[in-house]
């Protein structure tokens, strides 16, 4: 089912470590099956850069952090007919946005606030697989929908050793999963990297965090006032 | 043979090395899953050496029985495109070549095998379940020592148990008394004559002092309604404002569930690779607790309020269940309170509403 006309595909990146790209390059075998249903013209990383007006799906990683960002994001979604966020500093500004998170306003702004986004791939870095499964789902017309589990239930599923209650500040209980819960199932805390999940309870997860003597960061305190003013959310 | 509903056949008794043999034996023809150690956690997973087999372990396991009757990821089919004609590769045919065993499951964990009959060999006989259970040996382990949040006793589905399990040791001194529950155990007993003896009056005896004695413990550790008579008091207390606070505490993470011996939501994916023309269809395990769970195809959601999701699952396991399959759906095992990362307790809900 290889279509007649490939898809053209430029992926590129503003303010990031590029660790996203790098896990696409990661699919291995299944990136070469990828080139054989997409076309990509643009693309740093792969060294690809052909001559093209328009494009039928940019994937773009990293936050906007300049002026200048900005105007290569306008440029992208100008020409392409569907816009993908990759890896979590697209999503919701990520490290840069973490630190930035108390200014006003912020430098920092995550790909949905200056360009209309039509799918996001969330996570530091992204899952190899996801990316595949995005596309593949796109090509087939698939309607593409987030599922509402929690890094916190997919931990339960592995059957580990809760971190929670070792005083652990892990955020878990209110992280959009999907990623098999691999930095708890390593013995290593969730810090949120996949987003909030859906209606995500902050407040409770500090009373949580207090009732075990978990110290709360300012960062947690800050989201949650974001939160509850309704604005944007990591 | 019949999988519910079974009576109660003959007793008797087997040393502790007899059972190393037996499970030995069993292990040798079939997949035995049994409470194994894996970190802090004690987990019902596929044993690999007898002696790595919990026997005196505290509780119960961490996931339940359900783990192994509808696993939390389940390839149904395989299928690809070729010319124009579909060939399907049923994993069914695979289910019904396996021998299933599993060893050492507590009342909680056999009752709730009842309630999964009911919910998926009802009306539509779900063909996955069914082949595995038709599959499967139950053999459990009397529980001598619940864990601070066991409450079965009040659901009415342990510590004694009379039905659900093909054998059920309780341990007796030295010994192990083996209560036969089915022909299918009876026919283990036969098969592995001289690992066994009758069993003693006596050895009956102490069976019945050992149940009452954890009756006991569970009931000092709880002061609690019988949940299947909690009823009408639960209905009239829907709109109860307690809902409002119990809501505002949740994380809605969906732990619970998946816990939960008798939750049994799932949600079905479809993986295709266009390339290869193949195609996977997937049955996870899901949550209604979720918010994903009730977006149907326009994208509306219909509980998208927190405090309507957790109603929907104390709701579910002592009202609609009753409805739906004529008996509540808690066994309580405890494992949603063990869980829960704010400590969201069903006993102390059901007692507050009931009051």
């Amino acid at each position: 089912m290889i279509p007649k006309q490939k898809p053209r595909v430029g992926i590129f990146n503003l303010s990031s470590c590029e660790g996203c790209i790098v896990q696409i390059l990661n699919l291995g075998e299944k990136l070469l099956d990828l080139l054989k249903l997409f076309n990509i013209v643009d693309c740093r990383v792969l060294g690809v850069k052909e001559d093209y007006n328009k494009l039928d799906i940019a994937i773009i990683e990293g936050c906007v952090m300049s002026f200048e960002e900005e105007v290569k994001a306008r440029e992208i979604r100008e020409r392409s007919e569907i816009v993908i966020a990759l890896g979590d500093c697209a999503v919701s500004g990520n490290i840069n946005f973490m630190k930035d998170i108390t200014n006003k306003p912020h430098k920092s702004k995550p790909l949905s606030e200056v360009i209309k986004v039509d799918h996001e791939i969330p996570g530091c870095p992204i899952s190899s697989e996801e990316f595949y499964r995005v596309l593949i789902d796109i090509l087939m017309g698939k309607k593409i929908t987030k599922k509402s589990i929690t890094v916190c239930s997919e931990c339960v599923l592995r059957e580990n050793n809760c971190l929670l209650e070792k005083g652990v500040p892990c955020l878990g209980p209110i992280t959009r999963g999907d990623c098999n819960a691999i930095c708890p199932s390593n013995n290593r805390p969730c810090f949120g990297c996949r987003g909030l999940a859906d209606d995500a309870n902050i407040d409770a997860l500090i009373k949580a965090f207090r009732d075990r003597n978990i110290p709360i960061s300012q960062y947690l305190i800050a989201l949650n006032q974001m939160k509850h003013k309704g604005g944007e959310e990591r | 043979m019949s999988i519910s509903g079974v009576k109660l056949l003959r007793s008797y008794l087997i040393t502790k090395s007899n059972l190393y043999e037996l499970l030995e034996r069993i292990s040798e023809r079939n997949k035995l899953y049994a409470p194994l150690r894996h970190g802090d956690q004690v987990v019902l997973d596929l044993a690999k050496s007898i002696n790595d087999i919990l026997i005196d372990y505290i509780g119960h396991s961490t996931l339940p029985l359900k783990k192994i009757l509808i696993p939390p990821r389940e390839i149904l089919y395989e299928y690809w495109i070729e010319k124009k004609s579909v060939t399907i590769n049923d994993n069914l045919d695979k289910i019904a070549s396996e021998r299933i065993v599993i060893f050492g499951i507590r009342a909680c964990d056999i009752k709730s095998i009842e309630i999964l009959d009911k919910v998926f060999l009802r009306e539509f006989h779900d063909p996955y379940y069914k082949k595995r259970r038709e599959n499967t040996v139950i053999i459990g382990l009397t529980c001598v020592s619940p864990d601070k949040n066991c409450f079965c006793y009040f659901t009415r589905s342990g510590p004694e148990i009379t039905s659900g399990y093909d054998l059920l040791l309780t341990k007796i001194n030295e010994h192990y008394l083996v209560d036969v529950g089915s022909e299918k155990g009876e026919s283990i007993i036969i098969s592995n004559k001289e690992l066994f003896s009758d069993a003693t009056p006596e050895s009956l005896e102490v069976k019945a002092r050992i149940v009452k004695e954890t009756i006991i413990k569970i009931k000092d550790k709880n002061d609690l309604p019988f949940f299947n008579e909690v009823y009408d008091q639960l209905v009239k207390r829907f709109d109860s404002r307690e809902w409002k606070e119990i809501s505002s505490l949740c994380l809605s993470c969906g732990k619970c569930n998946f816990v939960c011996p008798t939750c049994t939501c799932f949600d079905i994916i479809d993986e295709f690779d266009p390339i290869r023309n193949r195609g996977k269809r997937i049955r996870v395990w899901d949550s209604c607790h979720f918010l994903s769970f009730t977006r149907v195809a326009s994208g509306e959601i219909f509980r998208k309020d927190r405090s309507s999701r957790i109603k929907q699952r104390i709701y579910h396991k002592i009202v609609y269940s009753v409805n739906d399959i004529g008996t509540i759906s808690c066994t309580g095992c405890g494992r949603c309170i063990e869980v829960c990362p704010v400590g969201i307790d069903i006993r102390e809900i059901v007692r507050n509403l009931a009051r």
